[in-house]
């Protein structure tokens, strides 16, 4: 068991600094070398360093944090192995309130509503956020509510609503970022299929109290995410408020998914593949699978970005694409092991 | 019924409990008593609501009228502190993600710990314990699903054990059990009422292993209460015959009721027109 905790580490320490290696700007490995360990030669350097190589592994890492934890989480909370933010329309909903947010806050159409203040720079960075958070919180009691009134408690029809939210939401924001850009083209793909090519160092400053809150409270519950797995009923019997936990659970996961979507776009399959490796190899209670998503998850997410700057020469591929096709294989053999 | 010997002794309260579903009355002015470690079992044909009344006593229903539990009514507790005075060993339910069987009997620790408090050696050796008293020492670390099905009611109602709660609600406890484990847990329970005071509430088919291990009968008809009191005065033929929708006999063997049922035998199907 500790040999397996210590290769996890291993493998994200070496992912992470692996992955300072790779980029679009030429630069030597030992002026990376020398960067990680003294000082960076040039201004240069040191520029590209700290404010474009570091803050891109910092985020990806984080990324991969956030989108395995709220998979896991999610997977306990709807008791169901196939379930992630992508899935369960987490992911559309912070993507349609960030589309929100940006036509509210596109130039043109801001001058034709009467709170000109919204223009700002400052306020924008908040309300994009905000925005997204809303709008994965409506998606996640979308679902909730289609769940419970119309369908039932079966596992399929808790998978069929969260698809059904996701198309719905992902054609509403598209429809507004149409409207919004006449060039929407670029908005939607990145929406999509999710991008770390324009990430900024301060990206992760916002990410990291975020993941780090969510993950301290997720740990927190653990033991109550646990009783979860044995039914309402039982968990109530056990001292757990079923309902409320549950609530709050499906909160952090939407304050989760929804600061990766704000500013990385919508990734999918991370949190659905990663929860799964980690329960077969490490271990089902939460804390367990929580930690190992941390590392696992983060450590994914470095490889798949590295993958995405060096598959094509000269461009990149939007992280999306490589994590939705890993992940959609991983989906159809999770179904097939199901059934057997 | 009972209500009007009830006096401080009297550690759980039933009176006049009613549940309608969606117009369907389940359970219609229940009434009963309970002393403390006392072993209570309930009995009556399917559908008779003795699950839906298990549910209320265990504070998972809404219900009409009083249920207490030392003098206080068991929708005044909050739900941490209902879950360290009632433990509850429902019919299994499914389980998903491959929970070990220590897993699920650790869960048992839950209302005695605060968010932030640790699993501590004693918290290792109660449920070391408990899963030795059910007799599951070997299959500790085997996945829960995976267990026959007494396996894992046994593993239930060590959760239960660990839960150290002071009155156990038990749904059928021994339904999945062999003769020989029906006895062992059943005479477990008796030994937890009998050593530890615990308070013993649990449904039961089997009429003759209720009369022998239980202190206190009731039987449910179509949500009523029809009788109550020591297997004796209740196990009369009249009654059960009348309930069970069957003839039976009740005679004494070491002054223990014992109720034998004698179907007539009667053909139920006409297959004289089917082939096999």
């Amino acid at each position: 068991m500790h040999i397996k905790w210590a290769l996890l580490i291993a493998l994200a320490i070496l992912t992470s600094v692996t992955s300072l290696f790779f980029g679009a700007a030429e630069l030597s490995a030992s002026s990376i070398t020398q960067c990680l360990f003294q000082q960076c030669e040039t201004a240069t350097e040191e520029l590209i360093f700290w404010q474009i190589r570091a803050p891109r592994v910092a985020v990806g890492f984080l990324v991969g944090v956030g989108l395995a934890i709220a998979g896991a989480t999610l997977q306990n909370v709807t008791r169901n192995s196939l379930t992630d933010p992508y899935l369960f329309g987490v992911v559309a909903g912070a993507g349609l309130g960030a589309s929100i947010a940006t036509l509210l806050f596109n130039d043109a159409t801001a001058q034709k509503l009467p709170f000109n203040i919204l223009t700002s720079e400052a306020a924008f960075s908040v309300a994009l956020p905000a925005a997204a958070f809303l709008g994965a919180l409506f998606a996640v009691a979308l679902v909730q509510v289609l769940v419970a009134s119309a369908l039932g408690r079966r596992t399929e029809h808790l998978l069929l609503a969260g698809v059904a939210v996701s198309f719905m939401l992902g054609a509403v924001s598209h429809f507004i970022l149409f409207l919004a850009e006449p060039f929407a083209a670029n908005k939607v793909v990145f929406w999509l299929m999710g991008s770390l090519a324009r990430v900024e160092a301060w990206y992760a400053w916002v990410m990291l109290p975020i993941i780090a809150v969510s993950l301290v409270l997720l740990l927190l519950y653990g033991r109550q995410l646990d009783a979860l797995l044995l039914g309402d009923e039982s968990a109530r019997s056990l001292g757990v408020n079923a309902q409320r936990l549950r609530m709050i659970l499906l909160a952090i996961c939407a304050a989760l998914t929804a600061c990766i979507v704000s500013y990385c776009g919508g990734i999918g399959f991370v949190g659905l593949m990663i929860p799964h490796i980690v329960r077969n190899w490490l271990g089902v209670t939460s804390r367990t699978l929580i930690l190992g998503c941390v590392l696992l998850g983060g450590s994914f997410m470095v490889i798949v970005d590295i993958l995405a700057r060096v598959a094509l020469t000269g461009q990149e591929i939007p992280i999306g694409i490589i994590t939705s096709a890993i992940g959609s294989l991983f989906f159809f053999l999770a179904i097939r092991q199901r059934g057997t | 019924m009972q209500v009007e010997s009830l006096s401080d002794h009297n550690n759980l309260l039933v009176n006049q409990v009613s549940l309608n579903i969606a117009d369907k009355v389940i359970l219609d002015n229940v009434s009963f008593a309970l002393n403390r470690g006392q072993v209570l079992g309930v009995l009556g044909p399917n559908g008779a609501g003795k699950t839906s009344l298990l549910k209320v006593l265990s504070g998972q229903r809404e219900y009409q009228g009083s249920v207490t539990w030392q003098q206080q009514a068991i929708c005044d507790y909050s739900i941490q502190a209902l879950s360290q005075q009632v433990a509850v060993v429902n019919q299994l339910n499914d389980m998903v993600f491959s929970l070990s069987l220590q897993h699920v009997v650790r869960m048992g620790l839950l209302p005695h710990k605060q968010l932030l408090s640790r699993h501590t050696k004693a918290d290792d050796q109660r449920i070391q314990q408990a899963i030795q008293a059910v007799g599951l020492t070997d299959k500790v670390h085997q996945e829960f699903s995976k267990l026959s099905g007494g396996e894992q009611q046994r593993a239930l109602i060590a959760r239960a054990l660990v839960q150290g709660a002071p009155l156990l609600i038990l749904d059928e406890p021994v339904n999945h059990l062999d003769v020989y484990y029906q006895h062992q847990t059943l005479q477990l329970l008796r030994d937890l009422a009998q050593q530890l005071n615990v308070t013993v509430v649990m449904s039961l088919h089997d009429i003759n292993l209720a009369a022998h291990y239980c202190h206190q009968l009731v039987i449910l008809d179509n949500g009523k209460l029809v009788a109550s009191g020591e297997p004796n005065s209740v196990l009369q033929p009249e009654l059960l015959t009348r309930v069970f929708d069957l003839p039976c006999q009740v005679e004494l063997q070491h002054s223990i009721p014992k109720v034998t049922f004698s179907p007539e035998g009667k053909t139920l199907l006409d297959l004289s027109r089917w082939s096999l």
